[in-house]
């Protein structure tokens, strides 16, 4: 792209592109608006809190201590104890049905073993078919049991006349920042990550692909514009548009969902600016390999959107995975951009983390447009 | 209508859908690649976190605590540290997961019989994660405290070999190892399946329009009927012989099936059938490839995350949950699991299924009709 004409001629390029967007108002509202609707949709849906859960109890022992035990699980607000059963088929025809997840049996020994110091083991049936709710039920029942056993010990040795308490330990278990609050960071941030890689590599992969397939690719072909003007007139609407979407997106996001934010506004606009560019560029990228848009619609989605879900840090973190998966997130800008968003909503810019995270993403925009500008050059598009 | 019509446009869809070897193999990635991937690395279960020890007291008291730790498979020893601003260090850096905090008092209060504080710190970046470790640092403490508590007994001249209290026997059901890899898997074909049918039908159906092609074939005898049922049958076929292939994933994790395999095809038809629907809508109402590709992404984003994948429509709120239950994803997340773990068949999900005939009834008839306003001539 050299001198002044190579400007205009691009100019003209980023003109008809702009007006393509425009006539285009339904795709232009849908990636305008749908990625502010994901986010709401991921900030509300993925709260995992018990509430209320039905489960059902089938108590064998009848006395006035089972009695006391259901109550004290019942008052809690992540169980309802909402059926009582006769027998052990009413429990396990509930459990089949999927009414209940939980189910508890009192063993006809309860109090008697109880009052004579013993334990008291209680058989719990749980749904394990939806592997993630059983998890979390039965460590809510744990916590319950747990916190009802050293109530017990403690009436035991008190009534013995013991001086000491049950609970020689206390464990206070704390989370640093607020949990809740620090979850919902994670998350979103992780959010950002994906409607960006979700909707910018597709916009731009069919932007030229589009024109692949109706056959006027030829025709930018035969007029005197090089490869490199057509490239940067096309994506230049795209990457300006989006930026400044995206970011209006982000700042709403933060406010609305009442995030921290440690860090300066610049850096944000600077990450954004550069996660566009790239995702432009992977979408480019991805426009040189095939002719057709499905094809094109869907590399975009399997090499952008389905990684960004498991491995731009996202939903669950990265630190536990296998080392194979941490280097194959290393191709894709969603584990650096979300990385940097946490370090500036949470850390502040001037933390090891976000100019780690930060130089990670201008490396890679770098890479990703030195490998556009090699398939360029080679006329491959 | 002519069934010969019929089966000839569903071979020009074949062959039309064979001549784009990306797409096609794209499609084998979803219901294949992609559920091997997630396989392996959706895991749910916190353990081996990293556990760093800031130990004041250094007895052989605090010692016997921070072993019942590590022994387990949940904690792993990230670092002994020496400060709390270590502490610090770590677990903002990520390096360590959670922290406990033992102090210099620890054995002194034993000793006489008072009460010691014993800190755990957890990250609670990972709301599961953090979950979890707080419950399992409780369970080893309570273990402790039993311990301590039988010693000071017998130390008193009474032998007890156990202390009262309530425990669980676990019985998980359906899924006796609690493996995730079943749940992921199988909802994982699910999901195949919503991106395998929205994109099928709705692209076969623009790019009629986009190429222009869409008024030779109106020009022939074809009945428009005849061809919005080619072009969602075609993409329902491609999609039943992907699933097939995700068998494949099904027995490379072991996964068990505890129902039969008929029931399950047929409600994966029936649920292709509402996505297939959904799609061909969208084909109907989008006048290019750009533009159907979008509103599929509109439809697969809540269709996935709200049908139980990620998060338990119960733990949603409240108006989440009607949204969830509008979507036919929902009643076939529930369907396919039971039928895989549960080993249920027809007489216990009639109301699954009978949810998905009716919302396929309605998105078919909604497309057939929208498509007749279009095309007729």
């Amino acid at each position: 792209m050299k001198g002044y004409q190579g400007f205009q001629r691009a100019s003209v390029v980023f003109r008809a592109e702009l007006l393509h967007l425009v006539r285009d108002p339904i795709s232009l509202g849908i990636s305008l608006f749908m990625p502010m609707f994901l986010l709401f949709l991921i900030g509300y849906s993925v709260n995992m809190e018990l509430r209320e859960s039905a489960i059902a109890v089938y108590d064998m022992n009848k006395s006035q201590q089972s009695a006391e035990y259901i109550k004290t699980v019942d008052n809690t607000s992540y169980f309802e104890v909402r059926y009582r059963v006769r027998n052990y088929d009413e429990l396990l025809d509930l459990l089949n049905k999927g009414v209940v997840k939980l189910a508890i049996i009192i063993p006809p020994k309860f109090s008697e073993n109880l009052s004579k110091g013993e334990p008291a083991v209680l058989q719990t049936l749980v749904d394990a078919s939806y592997i993630n709710s059983a998890l979390f039920i039965l460590s809510y029942m744990e916590g319950i049991n747990g916190a009802y056993s050293a109530s017990i010990v403690n009436n035991f040795l008190q009534t013995r006349g013991h001086a000491f308490s049950a609970q020689p330990v206390r464990l206070s278990v704390r989370s640093w920042y607020n949990q809740a609050l620090r979850e919902l960071t994670f998350k979103i941030t992780g959010t950002f990550s994906i409607i960006i890689l979700g909707f910018v590599p597709v916009l731009s992969a069919l932007a030229i692909v589009r024109e692949k397939e109706s056959g006027s690719i030829q025709q930018v072909f035969a007029s005197p514009i090089t490869p490199s003007e057509y490239i940067a007139g096309k994506m230049a609407p795209y990457v300006i548009f989006l930026t400044l979407d995206y970011l209006f997106i982000m700042v709403f996001g933060i406010w609305f969902f009442d995030l921290p934010f440690r860090g300066l506004i610049p850096a944000l606009f600077a990450a954004t600016l550069l996660m566009v560019f790239s995702c432009v560029a992977i979408g480019f990228f991805i426009s040189t390999i095939t002719g057709n848009q499905l094809s094109a619609a869907m590399l975009a989605i399997v090499f952008t959107l389905m990684p960004a879900l498991i491995y731009a840090n996202a939903i669950a973190p990265l630190d536990n995975s296998p080392v194979g998966f941490k280097l194959y997130s290393n191709l894709f800008p969603g584990a650096f951009y979300t990385d940097v968003c946490r370090a500036i909503l949470l850390k502040g810019t001037t933390m090891y983390e976000y100019l780690k995270a930060a130089s990670s993403l201008i490396i890679y925009a770098i890479v990703i447009f030195s490998v556009c500008a090699w398939r360029v050059r080679n006329k491959n598009i | 209508m002519s069934i010969n019509r019929i089966i000839g446009l569903i071979k020009k869809e074949f062959i039309q859908f064979f001549r784009d070897k990306i797409v096609v193999a794209l499609i084998c990635y979803h219901f294949v690649v992609c559920i091997v991937l997630c396989g392996y690395s959706f895991l749910l279960q916190a353990e081996h976190l990293r556990l760093v020890v800031y130990d004041m007291n250094r007895t052989e008291q605090s010692r016997d605590l921070i072993d019942r730790f590590l022994r387990t498979e949940q904690f792993n020893l990230d670092r002994y540290a020496m400060s709390m601003n270590e502490v610090r260090q770590r677990l903002d850096g990520s390096r360590a997961r959670a922290a406990l905090i033992i102090p210099a008092e620890f054995s002194r209060e034993l000793a006489k019989g008072r009460r010691a504080d014993v800190q755990f710190i957890t990250d609670g970046t990972d709301a599961n994660q953090s979950g979890q470790s707080g419950g399992y640092a409780s369970k080893i403490v309570a273990a402790f405290n039993r311990d301590v508590t039988l010693t000071r007994l017998n130390r008193e001249g009474i032998s007890l070999t156990s202390l009262p209290g309530v425990a669980n026997a676990v019985r998980p059901l359906y899924n006796q190892g609690l493996r995730e890899v079943d749940f992921v898997v199988v909802s994982h074909i699910l999901v195949a399946g919503i991106i395998g049918g929205l994109m099928l039908a709705s692209t076969s159906i623009v790019r009629e329009k986009e190429r222009g092609t869409i008024d030779q074939l109106l020009v022939t005898p074809t009945r428009s009927i005849e061809l919005l049922l080619a072009k969602t049958i075609a993409p329902l076929m491609i999609c039943l012989i992907a699933t097939v292939f995700s068998f494949l994933v099904v027995a490379w994790f072991n996964v068990e099936l505890r129902g039969s395999v008929f029931v399950f095809f047929t409600f994966m038809v029936l649920f292709l059938t509402s996505m297939i629907g959904i799609g061909a809508l969208i084909g109907c109402l989008c006048n290019n490839t750009l533009q159907a590709i979008l509103l599929s992404f509109v439809v697969w984003f809540p269709a996935t995350f709200l049908c139980g994948v990620a998060t338990p429509v119960e733990n949603m709120l409240p108006f989440m949950q009607v949204i969830a239950n509008v979507f036919p994803t929902t009643p076939m997340m529930y369907a396919i699991n039971a039928i895989f773990a549960k080993g249920q068949g027809f007489l216990d999900l009639w109301r699954e299924a009978l949810r998905l005939i009716v919302t396929g009834g309605i998105l078919l008839s909604l497309g057939a009709w929208v498509t007749w306003r279009q095309w007729k001539q």
